[in-house]
């Protein structure tokens, strides 16, 4: 079996194929500021009274908090009355909260082997826990509230072998972005991406978030890693004891494809789509001028990537054309990032460092793109007008190459500098 | 006969000795104007056919809306950097803070006429330095000629004496001026302060004071310039830039107001009006509950109020249905508050840390209220809608009594946590 099929099978209580519909009872269910508040209003359309799994509810305001207006704050209002209402404790106030996907491992509210559904298109970060974890609906979840169950169908899966190691500056999110540019943003549709081979324990937990996090981006239904010796140590720190798992070595895959760490080169992709990678050098080349540049959110808002932000940044100096922002992932790792003396970097560096929310990847806030404008960021969308204004444009790349780029004013190679 | 502080520095501005009530043309030291009001100037400056910037020193400030939360303003902020780069005019932009901060620490000397298309440039008295604001049209006109007219401001002489008692701050006074004055009492007219307890005050604290000035519809709220603001601009690198100034003795004043520092409580201004003061020991009787602390602003972000805050935050940890939302007022708050530990203590507190800006004191992000909400805000400003909704409600005081809030969850006097 593959590591969703065996996932699955454990919740179903059975061996499960490949193309079965199943109706599951999942562990945790998500939703944030945008989705919740749909799925709370079907929730009693539906006459829902009662929800059946408090416990496993998780409603984070990450989007426009702190609000950016009016409707944003009646939204968070009502996930914060429902959460009172139902004895939902898992209800993470501004101070307390942090972007979704960074949060829930954070927390360790998820954990190797669970069943995570959520009503955000990320949520498939998870399976970098060896978790099935899959963006859903807001009236999926609405449902789930009423019953604490949700339809799936087993996907096939898709096989992405790694060997070697990272060179230098070449981080995870090089890593993804090439593979999406392999695979095509729709070269997942409904499958699971499934990473496996001796490259695997060169990728550090946070590195597996942000390939984890992206496998929506090549339309994977998740983005599952093995449960192996780095997981282990990961829940460990959580308290959480879990076992290896991998996959089985007669699992079937529909696809197959091999990448060679050591033979990336820093990525960046070009808008409009996340599979527009090119090598950074060849980027370079062309000196695309930038207005801004955002580091964090759900795919690199975590502490290594901070550090490497830090690592380029230190000592330098923002152009003096850029805005550079700063979202920490969660309070923990601001925290952190604090304690490390990070954020003194950034501030002598001259970028803004932003509590943390989801905010500009998504256009909602925090540095909405002006008409004309260019970002390098190190989200994982550059859709037409993701950031703002629908004649803007966003390049994708990792931690380093946005602050090389911040640096210089122009999307640059890091290793140059 | 003796001038008052407006007086000497209009006719510095001027070139010769000019009276209350005088219409002048005066030359101005410093115009600004920030991302609300300065795609305005910008466009009333080119209708007018400026090609050039003639007031000596010139700002443009992105600190209402910043980082961007919309793409309209986004563009509009775009406008401001491609003007600023056209006509060689410093642009501070996100993460940099809060306009009258940046002003105070960098570039206001006593003396000055500063000029700003935002009311609280009057936040500049604090300095001895005569700021006010103006409209979007009148700093377009100062950017082009660097002067504009004015009519010369008679004086209240706001007498404050004695010292205050622990737990009470600047903000309290300022509160009280309001509560006597109120909110009209001072139109057009200029805010003096004497008196031991302003003698011994720093400018941190007069900043706090002079920014409030215009709450009573003053133009500007004058402090003397003294050994206290010569520490203050030794401290800001620029040691250079002071001068002694003060009324003269036999200055003449509209009214006086005395104020017995010693006398005074924690206050609080209630929804929907800044003179709607009360003693914060009465109000906690009604255990009036708060859903968002915000600690920060032009008025109250500066270092000490946030060491202030935390002091109180510390020991009594914050209550867990509070949002507590904290801005440094500037950049070099926030590396200062870096190097002390305040940020990490902050954060650990539970606290949400914006980037410097305006942001919730506006209602513009980072902290818009929801309908039937109520916030407790060290700002400057509670008139319906100022935070974003008009269905909530927002109490303003010291950072103390924020801070002492935040621990119980509703309005509460900060004198039995200290």
């Amino acid at each position: 079996m593959t590591l969703a099929e065996k996932i699955l099978s454990q919740k179903a209580g059975r061996k499960v194929e490949p193309g079965e519909f199943l109706l599951l009872e999942p562990d945790i269910a998500l939703a944030n500021d945008i989705t919740a508040p749909l799925a709370i209003k079907k929730f009693k359309e539906y006459g829902g009274k009662k929800v059946k799994y408090p416990d496993r509810v998780v409603l984070v305001p990450d989007h426009f908090t702190p609000n950016k207006d009016i409707k944003s704050a009646m939204q968070v209002k009502m996930m914060r009355e429902f959460a009172r209402e139902q004895g939902i404790e898992k209800f993470f106030e501004i101070g307390r909260m942090g972007i979704e996907h960074v949060l829930l491992p954070e927390e360790g509210i998820v954990k190797s082997g669970d069943l995570v559904v959520g009503a955000d298109s990320h949520t498939c970060t998870y399976g970098a826990l060896g978790a099935f974890a899959t963006g859903v609906g807001s009236t999926d979840i609405a449902g789930f509230y009423l019953i604490g169950k949700v339809w799936f169908r087993v996907p096939e899966s898709i096989k992405v072998t790694l060997r070697g190691k990272f060179k230098d500056l070449v981080t995870a999110k090089d890593l993804v972005l090439k593979l999406i540019s392999i695979l095509g943003v729709d070269g997942a549709n409904y499958k699971a991406i499934e990473f496996s081979g001796p490259g695997v324990k060169e990728i550090s937990m946070d590195g597996r978030f942000t390939i984890s996090n992206m496998a929506i981006e090549a339309g994977g239904k998740t983005g599952l890693f093995p449960v192996d010796e780095i997981t282990i140590a990961y829940e460990r720190e959580r308290g959480i004891e879990v076992e290896e798992m991998y996959p089985d070595e007669d699992a079937k895959y529909v696809r197959e494809v091999e990448m060679d760490l050591s033979e990336l080169e820093p990525q960046v992709a070009y808008p409009f789509l996340p599979s527009n990678a090119k090598d950074v050098s060849e980027a370079e080349k062309e000196r695309i001028k930038i207005d801004q540049a955002v580091i964090g959110s759900c795919t690199n808002g975590r502490i290594e990537d901070l550090r490497l932000a830090a690592q380029i940044l230190k000592g330098r100096t923002v152009s003096p054309d850029v805005r550079c922002i700063i979202i920490p992932g969660s309070q923990k790792v601001y925290k952190q990032a604090l304690k490390e003396g990070l954020i003194d970097v950034f501030i002598d560096a001259g970028c803004a460092v932003s509590t943390p929310t989801c905010g500009p990847c998504l256009g909602g806030h925090m540095g909405v793109l002006a008409e004309g404008e260019v970002a390098i960021s190190t989200t994982n969308r550059n859709f037409v007008g993701r950031m703002g204004h629908p004649n803007s444009k966003v390049f994708l790349a990792s931690p380093a190459v946005a602050a090389a780029s911040a640096i210089k004013g122009y999307i640059a190679d890091p290793r140059k500098l | 006969m003796g001038k008052t502080l407006a007086e000497k520095i209009f006719s510095e501005h001027t070139g010769r000795d000019v009276k209350a009530g005088e219409i002048v043309l005066a030359r101005v030291d410093i115009a600004m104007a920030q991302d609300g009001t300065g795609p305005l100037m910008i466009n009333e400056f080119r209708e007018l056919g400026f090609k050039e910037v003639k007031v000596p020193k010139a700002f443009l400030f992105i600190d209402h809306a910043s980082p961007s939360p919309r793409k309209e303003l986004s563009n509009s902020q775009k406008m401001m950097r491609e003007f600023g780069k056209e006509m060689g005019v410093k642009v501070f932009d996100a993460g940099d803070g809060i306009s009258h901060q940046i002003l105070a620490e960098k570039y206001v000397k006593p003396g000055d006429l500063v000029a700003g298309a935002d009311s609280h440039t009057c936040t500049a008295g604090g300095l001895g330095a005569f700021g006010t604001g103006m409209g979007s049209t009148d700093v377009a006109i100062i950017f082009g000629l660097g002067q504009n007219w004015f009519k010369v401001p008679e004086s209240i002489k706001v007498v404050v004496n004695g010292k205050l008692q622990d737990g009470v701050y600047a903000k309290d006074i300022i509160l009280e001026i309001a509560r006597i004055l109120g909110s009209d009492g001072a139109t057009y007219k200029a805010l003096e302060f004497h008196g031991s307890c302003i003698e011994n005050m720093n400018v941190e604290d007069r900043l706090t004071i002079s920014n409030m000035a215009v709450e009573v519809g003053a133009k500007a709220g004058l402090m003397p310039s003294d050994e206290k603001t010569r520490e203050f601009l030794k401290k800001m690198g620029r040691e250079e830039d002071f001068r002694e100034l003060k009324a003269d003795p036999d200055a003449v004043y509209e009214t006086e107001i005395e104020i017995d520092a010693t006398t005074l409580e924690p206050l609080v201004s209630l929804p929907h009006y800044v003179d709607n003061v009360r003693k914060v020991s009465e109000v906690e009787k009604e255990k009036i509950k708060i859903d968002q602390v915000f600690i920060g602003t032009c008025t109250n972000g500066r270092l000490q109020d946030l060491e202030i805050a935390l002091k109180i935050l510390e020991k009594h940890g914050k209550h867990p249905d509070v949002r507590l939302i904290v801005g440094p007022a500037s950049r070099k708050v926030y590396m200062d508050a870096l190097e002390k530990g305040i940020i990490k203590k902050f954060v650990e507190l539970g606290a949400a840390v914006i980037p410097p800006g305006c942001g919730p004191c506006v209602g513009i992000h980072m902290g818009v209220l929801g309908d039937g909400e109520r916030v407790l805000s060290t700002q400057n400003r509670n008139f319906k809608g100022r935070m974003g909704n008009p269905n909530a409600e927002i109490y303003l005081a010291s950072p103390a009594t924020a801070a002492a809030t935040a621990v119980t969850g509703y309005i509460t006097d900060p004198r039995r946590f200290i």
